[in-house]
């Protein structure tokens, strides 16, 4: 039984007075427990449609998300069911992932079962903090205290009080240093791998799936147009847009190399994907 | 290496007083850019490199204050007056930041955001600045410039507005053009195109550049000298591709390490991939 | 736990002694506390001790006759006397009893009625917030005073009624704000993260929501509490407030407005509400631009 199953989704935003747009255009997507499965694209193929989807966020227009082998239910105005809560996601901007008027300790806890004994809470909190590297001491502040990296393994906590069996991690680094980048990117390594946990991680850097997914998708336009085993994909990559996007990352070379073919000639007209739905 | 230099930073300083005392943001930082090279500063969020950037082109926050010396055709940039700092900023010192959208007025036409500022620099004719505004389009690869000049920038992609960003700047024909993370917002794919343009742009006009990012495969690609700088001090300098490739400092090689290709090839090695 | 490895490790431990961590807020050197803020701060201050000690340091009763009709201001009363010999400043002084509270009570009942709305329309959204926010467009499509009027003038005039009908004309203020606030609020990741955690709509709408979508209602609040005591003495001024011999400032102004030459009647009075009343739009202002970060960070040349 798969952890995450992402079948035949179709996404399409309806907007008022414009064409409809056609975010994901039926993508298949399977995480098997334990594994990492990366997922890569530009701003504007939909992958952050997906994610919204595959986490229960949003309904897709057609096609299911199986989590654990049952459908899930995406979010509605009643409480999300208990074993839907194994689900969770990690977001890209750390400094919207918290609330700033609330205490880390108090949103640690908001995951955490709501049988807990008073006792029990402190050293919950506590015993999430340590999961992620972070002091006790942590627990009494406010977000506002911590910096990007911090508070996103802040975050890392706050899902893993729900002891979720799957993570959607949706480009949880992009806003992030070098070095805070490479921890979390440790740290979500070393927790998949104790704590058993399957995540579907989603990137517009193709090096940085590479340097933690088992397998990777790259999705384009709301499609997958190639998937297999990272490695395996870098270095024997089939499909022209695949093979574009690990020309176009520059490399520390010993002279001086440009990244990319020469042939842009950047396009008017034809317009701009803002309101991208990536 | 380039023997005249074009702009020099002499043991710059910048100070801002906070509620908890005074913060160093940049401490006794010295750089030179030669004619015609690609200078680069790299280095995490909050070591100084946009500072200094700012120090040069007088748009500090406020409150901070500059100490050192910032000379450029024979004067220190931090005596000026905001008068004559109007006379360099746009016109011999151009900048180009990262978030295109927000460089660019959402209710002007591209061609009119770039003859406005030609107009205000030189004072040519309507006529001239409309035709240098084509040609600016074309020169950054813009495709079809005369209908360009028209559009809207929202009409346009990200990858499109940078590149009329970079026009804009590039109008008055700068010697100096400072980037300050102008790739980080977009695209791997958009970000090689726009590292082509500066390539070809600074060969084929000879304008210097001051490259700021933290990417260190760009600063390889770009830059021919680089500066690496730590908590507001440079703690290593030299030709890109030596420091890079043969790191004296730990923190360069720090960075490096955390490379994202530098993690993957870590795990390829210890034989992750299942 | 988990292991770096050794050159990030070196480098992660190094204390940073200089350079800056650009999420870390500057608190710029300028506080709150400007001269105008401590000013404004100051006559509010004044005006609610003089409202709890009015018994105390009013000179006189203010309903009694103390002195000679309409005289000027003098040693023995400060402020003149009005065509009833009563004395103006003692009036002034209780009249803050009256203006202040039932400010205070028209803003926060109109914060609740506004907050519930624009939570409502905000949250829910659809049709919800069409409906809503059509009926709050309703009330505001008539001008404030003229339908403060209307309403006070059709339930009686009463200090009760005056207070319902500027509930009634303010609320959709406070509604239009508030879901302004809660449309980007609850957009954001961490109201997304509550709700995949298993929290109620309550809970989050108690905890995530609320909480960081008041903020400019609560500004929009403080400068409201001079426009309700202005308008309070409007409707006080027209009959339509507080009945005589109430000693509210509207009213004792349409007093004084009937006797022009004896100025002192209508001046202190007047010059009352112009003083909290700047006081309030100040000391908002100042709790605006201080919560705004963009004001702070403001590049100068």
């Amino acid at each position: 039984m798969s952890a995450l199953e992402i079948d035949d989704v179709v996404v399409t935003h309806r907007r008022r007075g414009a064409a409809p747009v056609h975010a994901v255009k039926g993508v298949s997507l399977t995480v098997q427990p334990g594994q990492i499965v990366g997922l890569v694209g530009e701003s504007g193929c939909g992958k952050s449609s997906l994610a919204r989807v595959a986490v229960g966020i949003d309904r897709p227009t057609s096609g299911t998300v199986r989590f654990e082998g049952e459908p899930l239910h995406p979010l509605t105005s009643r409480r999300r069911p208990r074993r839907d809560r194994g689900l969770q996601m990690v977001f890209q901007n750390p400094y919207a992932s918290l609330s700033p008027r609330r205490s880390i300790g108090a949103q640690l806890l908001d995951g955490a079962p709501d049988a807990l004994a008073r006792g029990a809470r402190a050293a919950e909190v506590s015993r999430l903090l340590r999961l992620v590297g972070l002091d006790e001491a942590a627990a009494a502040r406010y977000p506002a205290q911590f910096s990007g990296g911090q508070r996103q393994r802040l975050a890392i906590a706050r899902a893993l009080a729900a002891q979720p069996s799957v993570v959607v991690a949706d480009e949880p680094v992009t806003a992030l240093d070098a070095f805070s980048s490479a921890q979390i990117i440790e740290l979500l390594q070393d927790l998949v791998r104790e704590l058993g946990m399957a995540m579907l991680f989603i990137s517009h850097d193709l090096s940085l799936v590479r340097a933690i997914a088992d397998q990777t998708a790259v999705m384009y336009a709301g499609e997958i147009i190639e998937r297999g085993p990272s490695e395996q994909l870098w270095q024997h990559a089939q499909h022209p847009y695949t093979q574009r996007l690990i020309e176009a990352i520059p490399e520390i070379g010993t002279t001086k190399r440009l990244p990319g073919r020469e042939d842009d000639l950047a396009g008017t007209g034809a317009v701009a994907t803002t309101g991208g739905e990536s | 290496m380039s023997d005249t230099t074009l702009l020099s930073i002499e043991d710059l300083s910048v100070v801002m007083p906070t509620a908890d005392g005074s913060l160093e943001l940049v401490h006794d930082t010295s750089i030179r850019i030669g004619e015609g090279e690609v200078v680069g500063l790299a280095g995490e969020s909050g070591s100084g490199k946009s500072m200094t950037a700012s120090a040069v082109m007088g748009i500090l926050p406020e409150g901070a204050t500059a100490s050192g010396r910032v000379m450029f055709e024979g004067r220190d940039l931090l005596t000026l007056s905001t008068r004559e700092l109007n006379e360099v900023r746009g016109n011999r010192i151009s900048i180009v930041f990262q978030d295109p959208t927000a460089a660019l007025h959402p209710l002007l036409r591209i061609g009119t955001q770039i003859t406005e500022h030609l107009i205000h620099h030189t004072g040519v004719s309507q006529k001239q600045a409309d035709a240098r505004a084509v040609e600016l389009l074309d020169l950054v690869r813009i495709r079809d410039p005369h209908q360009a000049v028209t559009a809207y920038p929202h009409q346009f992609s990200g990858g499109m507005r940078q590149r009329a960003a970079i026009a804009i700047a590039l109008a008055c024909e700068p010697r100096l053009l400072i980037a300050d993370e102008p790739t980080t917002a977009l695209d791997v794919t958009v970000q090689a195109g726009i590292l082509r343009l500066f390539d070809r742009l600074a060969r084929e006009t000879g304008v210097s550049m001051l490259f700021i990012t933290h990417d260190l495969g760009v600063m390889s690609a770009i830059a021919d000298r680089t500066y690496i700088f730590k908590d507001g001090t440079v703690v290593e300098h030299g030709a890109t591709n030596e420091i890079l490739n043969s790191p004296s400092h730990e923190y360069t090689r720090a960075l490096i390490a955390s490379r994202a290709q530098s993690l993957a090839a870590e795990r390829t090695h210890r034989g992750g991939a299942r | 736990m988990t292991i770096l490895s050794p050159d990030r490790l070196a480098v992660a431990k190094t204390p940073r002694r200089r350079g800056f961590r650009r999420n870390r807020r500057f608190t710029p050197r300028t506080s709150f506390w400007t001269p105008v803020t401590v000013i404004s701060f100051g006559v509010i201050l004044a005006w609610v001790v003089a409202a709890i000690l009015a018994p105390v340091i009013a000179p006189y009763d203010p309903l009694e006759t103390s002195g000679p009709y309409l005289e000027a201001p003098s040693g023995a009363h400060w402020m003149g006397t009005d065509d009833l010999g009563r004395d103006v400043l003692s009036r002034v002084i209780y009249g803050t009893q009256l203006s202040l509270p039932l400010a205070l009570a028209i803003v926060v009942f109109s914060l609740l009625v506004g907050g519930t709305v624009g939570l409502a329309a905000g949250y829910f959204g659809r049709a919800v917030d069409n409906v809503l926010m059509r009926v709050a467009d309703l009330v505001l499509a008539f001008p404030q005073i003229i339908l403060a009027m209307a309403v006070a003038a059709a339930f009686g005039p009463s200090v009760g009624n005056a207070v319902l009908a500027l509930v009634i004309v303010s609320w959709p203020l406070y509604a239009r704000i508030i879901r302004s606030s809660v449309l980007s609020v609850r957009e954001q990741e961490y109201v997304f993260s509550g709700r995949l955690l298993g929290s109620t709509t309550l809970k989050s709408l108690v905890k995530d929501v609320i909480p960081n979508s008041a903020g400019p209602a609560l500004v929009m609040a403080t400068i409201e509490l001079g426009n309700a005591i202005l308008m309070l003495a409007a409707l006080s001024f027209l009959g339509l407030g507080p009945r005589p011999p109430a000693a509210e400032w509207g009213a004792m102004i349409a007093l004084g407005s009937q006797n022009l030459g004896n100025w002192w009647i209508s001046l202190f009075p007047g010059l009352a509400i112009l003083t909290i009343v700047m006081a309030f739009n100040l000391l908002g202002d100042a709790i605006q631009d201080y919560l705004d970060p963009r004001s702070r960070n403001a590049r100068k040349r």
